[in-house]
């Protein structure tokens, strides 16, 4: 096997981590992905971890507006559409709450995904909510 | 699969140099055998490949067995996109250096260097979040919410901050509540108790101080005996602390692995040291001392 150079070998993991690191800070800061994740070393640093996050969905019409139930198989795909809310992860997200809803009784319009974080009040640690993302997807009949 | 081992072993300092990073690749593959990663598919061949490594030190030394686990751990990572934790690209970073470092003239003073700087990048990012970018770590809140709803941190908390399972019970609802509607709710208000409070301060600054230290240490140019038994030292402590109450034990391991890579091969105290952490860790894990020693105690 061939040699490689010590520079090479030395600085190409670091390299990496900068990279990765570097691209967890831009999503943190342009797409709201929670700090805990994405590889940039956040975790125990910040409330905002995906564990303190929550989505709500909603179906329309314009009549009215029902909370969907997220089920249990949708576990994980929950926890990846709140960790990184972007509107093509919610879309998929989407995708997969309407092939899990099987109440076809009423004809809905659109369906809106939101994902919300906590903030806490300095001294009484008073939770308040903070819309992170809000994607709203117009149903095809 | 046949292996010239690139680090000659005939000589004094050669097994004293093959030693210092058997250490380390063996801490490592320790810990992915204690703490599986990957999914169903995943896990099985990293487990087979840890057992591998740890009985055969032809595969141990070998650059593509490495390189096999830096792939196996990268696709873990890409797979779990964006949910997996900080140690699991630090582990796919640190197979592909020790992967590197086996294919260079000396793999012990590369993979020291690759390490020490992975390390140091490690704790910068770390120190950023903490000092810079969180809302709410440095007035203390981060540690205060933490240790009341973070059901890893209750047993050290109840202990610690003199709780009853009722009122910890109390406090963790009022921190868990969704506030998504617009003001005005009703204001239930909840005495944080004066203990956690400390607790948290004192936890904030433990962790600003040596997030900080490990950073500037790790990151400091050089290789002075000083400024070596300095690093060693502060990630140690680090290790023996934060783990005996974050039970995020991958992670421990994979930094006393790293660190043990670090040593000189006359340093064998100092690789004592980082198996008698690594044990340590272990026993953190598989006994929950806050729970079973110190709560029935305190009640």
């Amino acid at each position: 096997m061939k040699t490689l150079p010590d520079g090479f070998a030395r600085w190409l993991p670091p390299i990496l981590l900068l990279l990765v690191a570097g691209n967890q800070l831009w999503l943190a800061h342009s797409d709201a992905l929670s700090p805990w994740s994405g590889g940039g070393f956040g975790m125990f640093s910040t409330t905002d971890s995906p564990a303190h996050r929550h989505v709500h969905a909603f179906l329309e019409n314009e009549g009215s507006r029902r909370e969907l139930f997220i089920p249990r198989e949708l576990y994980e795909a929950n926890r990846r559409a709140a960790t990184l809310p972007t509107r093509e992860r919610l879309a998929g997200f989407a995708d997969q709450l309407l092939s899990s809803e099987t109440d076809d009784r009423v004809r809905w319009d659109a369906l809106e995904i939101q994902v919300w974080g906590v903030e806490y009040e300095a001294d009484s640690l008073l939770p308040v909510g903070v819309l992170l993302a809000q994607e709203r997807f117009e149903l095809a009949h | 699969m046949r292996t010239e081992p690139l680090i000659p072993t005939g000589t004094r300092a050669g097994i004293g140099a093959s030693l210092a990073i058997d250490l380390g690749l063996r801490l490592t593959l320790l810990d992915l055998l204690l703490r599986p990663v990957g999914n169903w598919a995943l896990r099985p061949v990293i487990l087979g490949l840890a057992v591998i490594g740890l009985l055969r030190s032809g595969w141990l030394r070998h650059p593509l067995f490495w390189l096999a686990l830096a792939g196996l751990t990268a696709i873990r990572c890409v797979l779990a996109w964006p949910l997996a934790d900080n140690h699991a690209y630090l582990l796919s970073y640190w197979c592909l250096a020790v992967a590197l470092a086996l294919m260079t003239r000396d793999a012990s003073r590369n993979l020291a260097v690759s390490g020490r700087v992975l390390i140091a990048l490690v704790f910068v990012f770390a120190c950023l979040w903490k000092f810079a970018l969180s809302e709410n770590y440095v007035g203390s809140s981060f540690f205060q919410v933490t240790f009341l709803t973070d059901p890893r941190f209750e047993g050290f908390a109840r202990v610690a901050g003199g709780l009853d399972v009722a009122t910890y019970d109390e406090l963790r609802s009022h921190l868990e509540q969704h506030r998504d509607t617009p003001p005005p709710w009703d204001e239930e208000s909840v005495e944080i108790p004066a203990r956690i409070v400390s607790l948290a301060v004192a936890a904030t600054l433990w962790n600003l101080f040596i997030n900080a230290a490990l950073a500037v240490s790790f990151a400091w140019p050089g290789s002075g005996r000083r400024l070596t038994s300095l690093r060693h030292l502060l990630l140690l402590v680090y290790c023996a602390i934060t783990y005996a109450v974050a039970t995020v034990d991958g992670f421990g391991w994979l930094l006393l692995a790293m660190g043990a890579s670090l040593c000189a091969p006359q340093m064998r105290r100092t690789r004592l040291a980082y198996m008698t952490v690594f044990v340590m860790v272990l026993f953190y894990r598989e006994i929950p001392w806050a729970d079973e020693l110190f709560l029935p105690l305190f009640g």
